[in-house]
């Protein structure tokens, strides 16, 4: 009985799928960066947050008393937030949510899907341009059958199109810098050459310094999150990160 | 009368969830509430740098790094020479797992909270504002899992933050 309950869990599941954040974007310029598994993120004069099923918006013009401006019903199970240009997308472990900042004091749902036919758990995502790229990892209860690193064309914000899966290990979060876009994949962080957007292609790099869970491009800078803590690389050359330090 | 049948018939119900009853030696994995006081929860401090050991999110701003100490706090990293980073300081905020920073305002969780600091001087960060409860509560009654035992929390200890997965001995609840 428990199996059977749990095929119809998976079964409702499928059919959904996600996307998530990204580390690159246009905020304000004072603002920091986060990384791609972040549930803050600061766009304009308004803080954003997600907890597990709404997102919040704060009016911080006033940078020490912000003001609640909204809590928005978004879905169930929702991990990260990410704005890329004039959009947010928040990610749960079923699908995207695409909210529009046109007002940015109140999001407005432009679309919940990013792709009709994902199995998987969704994971982070960013968005560059007319594309999309997300982790999706299988090591959930409602796994599929391999974790890929899938790549959306995202032209049309409202109908984004799933162009390509490359397989990959255990994959967490992901952001790029120019043309080359770094993955953490458990022990190894793999870097995809971007400059063909729409296929990237696995840059024959061996990287292993921690177990990594995302990363922050900055400047000529990649920051990773790695389980002991931060390990930092230089990416004067972006397509071959080269071991600065780490922090413990 | 009729509340308490229907309590038992709900508890059946539940145990009809699990295969198996408890092992013979009554030891099992569950959860077992971790508590607080209300005092605990809103203590921030600014503390000397110490070792990361639940590494959580990352955030960069300016030359600096910052880690969070998952549920603990969050470390500030100086990264102006970037093959010497300095951890400068820890800021001790209870319920903390999330950072934001614009201008030189850093906004964080702290459980139900959201509270904004002034990091002009980045490693001595001072706290100021808290907004109270805009963030949902952690559930006091049961683990955010089914098909689970658990040690049944005590209200009287404190504010349940969180649930730590243990070996437990003859527990009385389960969901």
């Amino acid at each position: 009985m428990k199996k059977i309950l749990l095929f119809l869990l998976c079964a409702s599941l499928i059919g959904v799928h996600c996307t998530k954040d990204g580390a690159r974007v246009a905020v304000s310029e004072t603002a920091g960066q986060g990384g791609s598994l972040a549930r803050f993120t600061i766009v304009g004069n308004y803080l954003y947050s997600v907890d597990h099923e709404k997102l919040h918006v704060f009016d911080i013009r006033i940078p020490d008393e912000p003001v609640l401006k909204t809590s928005v019903q978004v879905g169930f199970e929702i991990e990260t937030i990410f704005p890329f240009q004039d959009r947010l997308f928040i990610g749960s472990t079923t699908r995207v949510h695409i909210f529009s900042l046109a007002d940015p004091a109140k999001p407005e749902k432009l679309s919940s899907a990013i792709s009709p036919e994902v199995l998987r758990r969704c994971d982070p995502v960013v968005a560059k341009d007319s594309v999309a790229y997300a982790t999706l990892r299988t090591n959930g209860p409602c796994g599929g059958t391999q974790s890929i690193l899938a790549v959306y064309d995202i032209r049309d914000i409202a109908n984004p199109v799933s162009v390509k899966s490359i397989r990959v290990n255990e994959p967490y979060g992901l952001g790029y810098s120019d043309d080359a876009l770094y993955v953490c994949d458990k022990n190894q962080l793999l870097v995809f050459d971007i400059s063909d957007a729409f296929d990237p292609k696995p840059v024959p790099v061996s990287i292993s310094d921690g177990t990594y869970i995302d990363v922050i491009p900055y400047g000529n800078t990649l920051i990773c999150w790695v389980e002991k803590g931060i390990v930092l690389y230089d990416i004067t050359d972006n397509y071959n990160p080269e071991f600065i330090t780490a922090i413990e | 009368m009729k509340k308490s049948l229907s309590l038992v018939l709900w508890c059946l119900f539940l145990a009809g969830c699990f295969e198996k009853g408890l092992p013979a030696d009554g030891k099992t994995h569950g959860y077992v509430p971790v508590y607080a006081t209300p005092a605990e929860l809103k203590q921030i401090e600014v503390n000397p740098a110490r070792p990361i050991e639940n590494a959580g999110k990352i955030y960069a701003w300016q030359q600096f790094l910052f880690q969070s100490e998952t549920g603990e706090g969050i470390h500030i990293i100086d990264g102006s020479d970037r093959t010497n980073p300095k951890k400068k300081s820890f800021l001790q905020i209870p319920g903390s797992t999330e950072i934001a920073i614009k201008g030189s305002y850093l906004y964080t969780n702290s459980f139900t909270d959201l509270l904004v600091f002034d990091i002009a001087t980045p490693e001595s960060p001072k706290l100021l504002k808290r907004m109270e409860d805009v963030f949902p509560a952690i559930n006091q009654k049961y683990p955010p899992f089914t098909g689970v035992y658990f040690e049944c929390p005590d209200p009287s200890k404190g504010v349940v933050i969180r649930w730590d997965k243990k070996m437990i001995e003859n527990p009385n609840c389960r969901r």
